[in-house]
């Protein structure tokens, strides 16, 4: 279970999140929705301590921690129970797939060589990247990198994955398989907290969704609440203009 | 003005016998140049208070001094200073026995720090900021981050214009003669205060360096490819 309370951020004088609390139960797939400057990706990344927020609290794993004042030890222990998926993947350009999944396991969590390249030969299997576990990353497509970077994830066994926009930087026609790929790791029961625009991705993973609007969590729910039933002035409009962008999609 | 053949072949030959001072005066400077420029570029990379100001500073400052002002102002506080120092750690060696290449070691030392260190933070900075979160991500500290993903990532990139930095280092050497060092231009220049055979000295002094220099690239061209293995041009994997 992770719960985050009373998260504030600045950048200088912009407040980009102001006063976030969420719950997060073990298993949850959270989609958290917003129109851009929302303050989602750094609602992860405080998560993460990628940010130092201002002010704010978070219990992980019954752990409470001050998301301010976190010293370095603290830190690291968080990010062992909290695994990201980057936007642009993140894969280290220096490191083969097999690399990129065993790096975390045998560096920071002391996993015997042997035993993690088992582990990441097995998490690549279930990626279905088996054959590429030699490649480096500039040898590999976007969709490919992703699913490296989601097996990455994987193999660390978190609490809690966060992905930021994991298919904005593909293809459209790559990223059917990214996300078939991170609804799989849905129903490993691995908790996660998902920013995406996927519409239909969220009313079919999702189990909560989140919308969020100018630093602040606007409504929350289940996706049928949410989708069908939203209650909220700011994501009626906002539901409206994405449904309506995704329609016109088709149209271009 | 004959050029005569013979006196090019004994300034050669003069000036390849201090070839191993230009050599070792370049590696002990390349050596702990580069280490230090390391901890420079890091410090000053990574904006350690107080120490990056100093050595942004110190950077600054030496990057508008010719390197020969650097050497005979170098050389004034050497002798001037030298009995100070020594004292103040106790020791008992007079300036006169000690070689005066030292003073080259030190001076080129200090001074390939400023632009190998500002090759360094360059290419740190052109490295993805991505790639040091990703670290971080998976749980990695700053020094298992910097060892194992950013500086050989970092190194490849810096590669070509370390070498020239190297180069400016192994060139800049015959400027030691200015306080008595004797190294390759100034030993082919021995034969001739005999002689006056001064064109054919130069030319064996050129002839020298041009060796040393190409061999140098020639191994930098060998190492660049191999260090360039994982930034392979993108192969169709669909
Ligand atoms: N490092 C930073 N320095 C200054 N301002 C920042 C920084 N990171 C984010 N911001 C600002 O904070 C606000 C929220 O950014 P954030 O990236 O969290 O939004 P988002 O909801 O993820 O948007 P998007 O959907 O476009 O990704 C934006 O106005 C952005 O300009
Ligand atoms: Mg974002």
């Amino acid at each position: 279970m992770l719960e985050l309370d009373h998260v504030k951020k600045n950048f200088g004088k912009l407040s980009v999140l102001k006063d976030v609390s969420l719950k997060i139960e073990n298993g949850d797939v959270v989609v958290l929705l917003g129109p851009s400057g929302s303050g989602k990706t750094t609602l992860l990344r405080c998560v993460n301590f990628l940010e130092k927020a201002d002010n704010g609290k978070m219990i992980i794993d019954g752990d409470n921690i001050d998301l301010h004042t976190a010293n370095k030890k603290t830190i690291r222990k968080v990010r062992k129970k909290v695994a990201f998926v980057f936007q642009n993947y993140g894969l280290f350009q220096n490191k083969t797939a097999l690399q990129n999944i065993t790096e975390g396991l045998i560096v920071a969590r002391k996993i015997p060589k042997a035993e993690a390249i088992k582990k990441g030969e097995e998490v690549l299997k279930w990626v279905g990247l088996s054959d590429k576990k030699d490649y480096y990353p500039s040898q590999l497509s976007g969709g490919q990198q992703q699913r490296i970077g989601i097996a990455r994830a994987v193999a660390l066994d978190p609490e809690i994955i966060l992905f930021d926009e994991p298919t904005s930087a593909l293809d459209p026609e790559l990223v059917g398989d990214v996300l078939s790929l991170i609804k799989r790791v849905a129903q490993r029961g691995i908790s996660m907290m998902v920013v995406t625009h996927e519409m239909s991705f969220a009313q079919e993973v999702a189990n909560k969704v989140v919308f969020m609007d100018g630093g602040v969590i606007v409504e929350q729910g289940s996706p049928r609440d949410i989708f069908y039933y939203p209650k909220e002035e700011r994501t009626k409009k906002f539901l409206e203009r994405v449904q309506h962008n995704e329609r016109n999609m088709y149209y271009i | 003005m004959e050029f005569d053949v013979q006196s090019l072949k004994d300034c050669f030959f003069s000036g390849i016998q201090y070839l191993g001072v230009t050599v070792k005066i370049s590696l002990v400077s390349i050596i702990f140049g580069t280490i230090l420029a390391l901890i420079v570029a890091l410090v000053r990379f990574y904006k350690v208070p107080v120490l990056s100001q100093l050595f942004a500073l110190f950077v600054t400052v030496y990057r508008g001094i010719p390197i020969m002002l650097i050497i005979l102002i170098g050389h004034l506080m050497y002798v001037m200073h030298f009995d100070t120092v020594v004292k103040a750690l106790h020791l008992s060696v007079k300036i006169k026995d000690v070689d005066i290449v030292l003073l080259g070691y030190i001076v080129m030392t200090v001074g390939v720090i400023p632009s190998i260190s500002e090759t360094f933070r360059g290419a740190l900075k052109s490295i993805d900021k991505t790639q040091y979160e990703a670290c971080y991500s998976i749980g990695l500290t700053t020094t298992q981050s910097l060892r194992r993903v950013i500086l050989p990532q970092m190194f490849p990139v810096a590669f070509p214009s370390y070498i020239n930095n190297i180069l400016g280092v192994i060139k800049g050497v015959p400027l030691l003669s200015s306080v008595g060092i004797m190294e390759v231009m100034q030993g082919s220049l021995l034969p001739c205060s005999v002689s006056y055979s001064y064109l054919e000295g130069y030319a064996a002094a050129a002839l020298i360096y041009f060796m040393l220099i190409t061999l140098i690239l020639n191994v930098a061209k060998y190492i660049e490819k191999n260090l360039n293995r994982y930034r392979v041009i993108r192969k169709n994997t669909k």
